[in-house]
Formats: C-alpha cells, sequence, structure tokens
C-alpha cells in the first residue's frame, strides 16, 4: 500500500462537471502541490482523495483498493484531512484536539491506551505545540491553530495527509513552519514515510517545497511533472492568465506573478 | 475551571443525585416514618412513599436526565450551544403530538400511543429544524426557526385543547405549556422510561461522534464517522427520549439549555464527556426545581416550568450578553 491514486475520476454537482478525467497519484515520501487558479477543482479533488465526494466515474485507490471497499476507520487511519479554513467549535483544549486523531484507533468501548498518549506526546512536539497543551483551541493564533490541527493529523499517523490550502491566512514565518511539518511527514512518520498532497496558490512554496506539482484548470490536469518543468512561463500564461518573472537563488529558484495578461 | 477527573466528576454528581432523592422522598405534607414505610406493606406511609413520592421523583429524575441528555446531545450535533430542546421547539412539539393523541381518543388504543404521540411531535420537530437551519444556519437562524415551531406548536396545542370536548381546558392548557409533575402516577412512568431509557442509550453511544464534530463535519467524516448513521442515531434519539419525557410532564423548559452550560467547563468542552455529566445534572437540577415548586407557598401548586424558566431565562440572557460582548 504505498500510494494514493485517482484514475481517470470525474466529478459533477448540480450539473456542472467540477472535474473529467482526472488522474492523478501520491506515492509515500512524495510532497505534491496541487496549484491551479481559484474554481479549478483543486478543492473537489481533494475531497474525491479523502473520500468525502463519491465520483461519477473512475476510482480512487489505495494501494491496489478501491477507497470505496474501505471501512470508515480503515480508512481514517490510512488517509488524513485538513479541510480549508479548518476552525475547532468548542473551546477544547489543545490536548484534546490532538487527542481526537487517535479516534480511529480505538474501538467506542475502549479507553485510551498508552500507545495513544504516546503518540499524542509525539504529535505534540512534532508540530511544536507542547508548551500550548492545555491552552483553548479558540483563543490560539492562527499559525498556533493549524499547528494543533497539524499535530490531530499526525497523532493519527496516516499513510498520506491531504491539507487543502493549509497556509493561506498565514504570514511567511508560519507559512514556511507548516511546510516544514508537511515535508516533516513524508521522512519521519512513526511507521515508515508518508506521502502528502497540499493545495497551494503560493507558487514560491509550491516550487521550494513539493517534489511534484500537478496544474489544474477547468477540472482538467493541464499539466503535471518536477516544479521546474510545471512553473513554465508558458503554463502560468495559459492557465494562470499571468506573466511571471523566473528568479535563481542559491541553485533554487522562484517565481513571481509580474502583470496580468490582458483579457 | 480546571477540569477535575471525569468519573470523579460522574461519581460526585451521581452521589448528589442519590442525596438530594432521600431528602426529596422525606419532603412533603406529612412527614414520612420510614420504618412503616419501608416495612409495613399496606400502612400510610406506605403508600405515599412508594404510590405518591417515589413515582413523582423518579419521574423528575428520569425527565431531567433526558432534557440534560438531549441537550448537550443537540447542541453537539448542531455545534450551537443555544441549541437547547425547547428553544429549538422540540418539546413543544412533543407536547402537541401528546395532546393530540390524548384528546382525540388515540390514547386508549395502546399503552405506548401517549409517549408515541408525543415521540412522533419531537422527531418532526428535529428533522424540520435539520431542515431549516442545519449546522451551517448559525445561531440566529436556529433559534428563530425555534421561536417561530415553538409559538405556532403552542398556539396548535391550545387550540386543541379548546376544541376538545374538556371541561378543564384551560388548566390543561398550563399545564401543557408549562409542564408539572404533580400527580403524576407509577403507570406514567412505567410507559415512558422504557422510551427514555431507548433514547439514552442512543445519544450516549454517540459521544465519540460529538468529539470528531468538533472538527467540522467533513473532519469527523475523515476521522471515520460515516455522518448519516450517527446522526441518524441523535435524531432518533432525541425524538424517542424527549417524546416520551414530554408526554408524561408536559413542556419544562430550560433545563436542557443550561445544564449542558454548566458542565462543559467541568468536562474540559469535551461534546463526548459532556453527554453523561449534563444527563445527571439535567435529574438533579430537576429534582430540586420540582422540590421547590412544592416548598413554594402558593394556593395552588407552582407550574415545575414556572421555576425552570425564573432559573433559566436569566441564565439564558446571561448566554446572549456574554456571546455579544465576544462577537464585538
Amino acid at each position: 500500500m504505498s500510494a494514493l491514486t485517482a484514475r481517470e475520476i470525474s466529478l459533477s454537482a448540480d450539473e456542472r462537471l467540477l472535474l473529467e478525467h482526472v488522474s492523478f497519484h501520491v506515492a509515500c515520501g512524495e510532497l505534491v502541490g496541487l496549484i491551479g487558479p481559484n474554481g479549478a477543482g483543486k478543492s473537489t479533488l481533494m475531497r474525491a482523495l479523502a473520500g468525502l465526494a463519491p465520483c461519477q466515474a473512475g476510482a480512487v485507490l489505495c494501494g491496489d483498493r478501491p477507497l470505496s471497499e474501505l471501512a470508515p476507520a480503515q480508512r481514517a487511519r490510512l488517509l488524513g484531512y485538513l479541510p480549508q479554513g479548518a476552525i475547532p467549535h468548542w473551546p477544547l483544549p489543545v490536548e484534546a484536539v490532538v487527542e481526537l486523531g487517535r479516534l480511529p484507533h480505538r474501538r467506542w468501548w475502549q479507553a485510551t491506551t498508552a500507545a495513544d498518549r504516546l503518540a499524542v506526546e509525539r504529535a505534540l512536539g512534532m508540530a511544536d505545540v507542547h508548551h500550548l497543551r492545555g491552552r483553548p483551541v479558540t483563543q490560539l493564533s492562527g499559525g498556533e491553530r493549524l499547528r494543533v490541527l497539524l499535530a490531530r493529523l499526525f497523532a493519527t499517523d496516516p499513510l498520506f495527509i491531504l491539507a487543502d490550502e493549509p497556509v493561506a491566512a498565514l504570514d511567511p514565518y508560519h507559512q514556511l513552519q507548516i511546510m516544514e511539518l508537511l515535508r516533516a511527514h513524508t521522512r519521519e512518520r512513526q511507521a515508515g514515510r508518508g506521502g502528502v498532497v497540499v493545495v497551494l496558490h503560493d507558487l514560491n512554496l509550491a516550487a521550494r517545497f513539493c517534489d511534484r506539482l500537478v496544474l489544474l484548470a477547468n477540472g482538467r490536469v493541464a499539466v503535471t511533472g518536477a516544479p521546474r518543468e510545471v512553473l513554465q512561463p508558458q503554463w502560468l500564461r495559459a492557465v494562470y492568465g499571468v506573466e511571471p518573472r523566473l528568479l535563481e537563488s542559491d541553485g533554487e529558484f522562484a517565481v513571481v506573478p509580474w502583470r496580468r495578461l490582458p483579457d | 475551571m480546571r477540569p477535575i477527573a471525569y468519573h470523579w466528576l460522574l461519581a460526585g454528581l451521581a452521589a448528589a443525585l442519590l442525596l438530594a432523592l432521600g431528602l426529596v422522598l422525606q419532603q412533603g405534607p406529612m412527614t414520612l416514618n420510614w420504618q412503616a414505610a419501608l416495612f409495613e406493606a399496606g400502612s400510610v406511609d406506605a403508600t405515599i412513599l412508594w404510590q405518591v413520592r417515589l413515582p413523582r421523583a423518579l419521574l423528575a429524575v428520569a425527565v431531567g436526565a433526558t432534557l440534560g441528555l438531549a441537550g448537550a446531545a443537540l447542541q453537539g450535533l448542531l455545534r450551537n450551544p443555544l441549541a437547547g430542546p425547547d428553544l429549538i421547539g422540540v418539546t413543544s412539539c412533543a407536547a402537541f403530538g401528546a395532546v393530540i393523541t390524548l384528546y382525540f381518543g388515540l390514547a386508549g388504543l395502546a399503552w405506548f400511543a401517549l409517549p408515541a404521540g408525543g415521540m412522533v411531535g419531537a422527531a418532526l420537530a428535529v428533522l424540520l429544524i435539520w431542515l431549516l437551519a442545519g449546522s451551517r444556519g448559525g445561531a440566529l437562524i436556529l433559534i428563530l426557526a425555534g421561536i417561530a415551531i415553538s409559538s405556532m406548536v403552542s398556539a396548535l396545542t391550545a387550540l386543541a385543547l379548546s376544541l376538545a370536548p374538556n371541561p378543564f381546558a384551560m388548566s390543561e392548557i398550563v399545564y401543557w405549556l408549562l409542564g408539572s409533575l404533580a400527580n403524576r402516577s407509577g403507570a406514567d412512568l412505567a410507559i415512558s422510561l422504557p422510551f427514555m431509557a431507548t433514547g439514552w442509550v442512543l445519544l450516549l453511544s454517540c459521544g465519540r461522534y460529538l468529539d470528531a464534530l468538533t472538527l467540522g463535519e467533513e473532519s469527523a467524516r475523515t476521522l471515520g464517522f460515516p455522518a448519516s448513521a450517527a446522526r441518524w442515531r441523535l435524531v432518533i434519539g432525541v425524538a424517542l427520549s424527549v417524546g416520551a419525557a414530554v408526554s408524561v410532564s408536559g413542556n419544562i423548559g430550560f433545563i436542557g439549555l443550561v445544564v449542558p452550560h454548566l458542565m462543559r467547563p467541568w468536562v474540559g468542552h469535551r461534546p463526548g464527556r459532556l453527554l453523561a455529566a449534563s444527563a445527571l445534572a439535567g435529574a438533579l437540577l430537576l429534582l430540586l426545581a420540582d422540590l421547590l415548586v412544592q416548598w413554594f407557598p402558593t394556593t395552588q401548586e407552582l407550574k415545575l416550568g414556572v421555576i425552570t424558566a425564573l432559573l433559566g431565562g436569566p441564565f439564558f440572557l446571561h448566554l446572549v450578553y456574554s456571546a455579544r460582548s465576544r462577537a464585538a
């Protein structure tokens, strides 16, 4: 069970086609960035990968088994999903929020075990939220809250993490920190290496942190490949409608959307 | 407030409940001779204990537990601290269902017809609220929908009672709209308890789902909780327990709103743990309120709903006020 694969999936809602024959895969050890303009179908693809939106055609496979064949708890142990703009509803202490990540690991009659507590401690440490453990989660800043939600995912310790625009509302420092944490999941998961799919609007973060990028446009995959191959001027012009400047620094490259192309 | 160990909290509440139960059984116009009441079958004391005071006290416990538990469950489900079985119209619809069964001759059809009427009413109310407000509707929509449903259904209840061939319509209307446990017998307990207990089991089994729901509906699903199954369990649990409770007690307000709020800091705001704690605290609170009703020196016994509204109303205002200052 080493890859999460979407095979030719199509998905429509209210008679509008949101995804059309999209194929996608993420392997263990890989950080894949999903980019594209607003309304391109990024969140829909994430929800389909998480098993939240049923596909009208095609299938999502975890390893070689269709996602729809897995029991809910089993699926929850394999896939962790971080929705866009997620805010916890009650002022739970941070520790309790992280503990929610252990729910798929025990049956309803089982109390928390030593393994649960260990996983929670490890997740608190990994996301650097140890010092916040007693604080009500609703009182945290945006960056802190996101780290707590990531710690919740780390506590589940899924094979794949699907994060939908996790850095959208964060300052540069915290954006880098969150990307580093997602990167960490691909390397030092508790049981081997994990895979991550992350939706990004910031092309520079996509260029610097992702192993591979998938550029979506109008519900289809426009291009996929290494960041240098995808973030080419012709693609950015065609899909985003912007003229980019490409910069080199320390052997890495950055993309600056420079000006809008005339409509 | 620091949350104390969960099992100590439950043990403390249970102990307080037993203590209050003893106090309530002792209380009344006649001082009870426990020796006679317990060991001399057929004595006046025994009759008073077993046929008057105990059914009423146990009914207060069961109805209070139902309202507290249903309040905690609804607040968790709708992720809205202003939900409560009475505020969103569930109890008034249950009362209406019970009134229809009772006054149009349907109650005689089967022993469970009366609570069934209440349960159907409660189920319709929960579904209606779900359709109108869901979990996305926000507090305002929820409360407004609840007000509309409550006042409409209360009016219908009064109308039904006035139309029914019944010389005591006025006092009956007051009973159903305000709720009371006066003159309840063991039979009332017997017809309602099985349904309340079934509802409790269903609601208590949803604790983990409500915990997961803290992170939002989609996160809960990716944590392994298929949305529909648990949601139906909650809706049916609320309908069974509240419907059955209201059909023997009338519409007792505010317990379902206030109790989860009082308990929430004690369980670290965990929606799952809130369930059992709210059930025990609801039972305790209603038992004490019923005691207060009997103590009050009024010529006619005060309706229980009057006391709970007098206690709960200001509390509700306080909630609204603190929500306002948080929004500012």
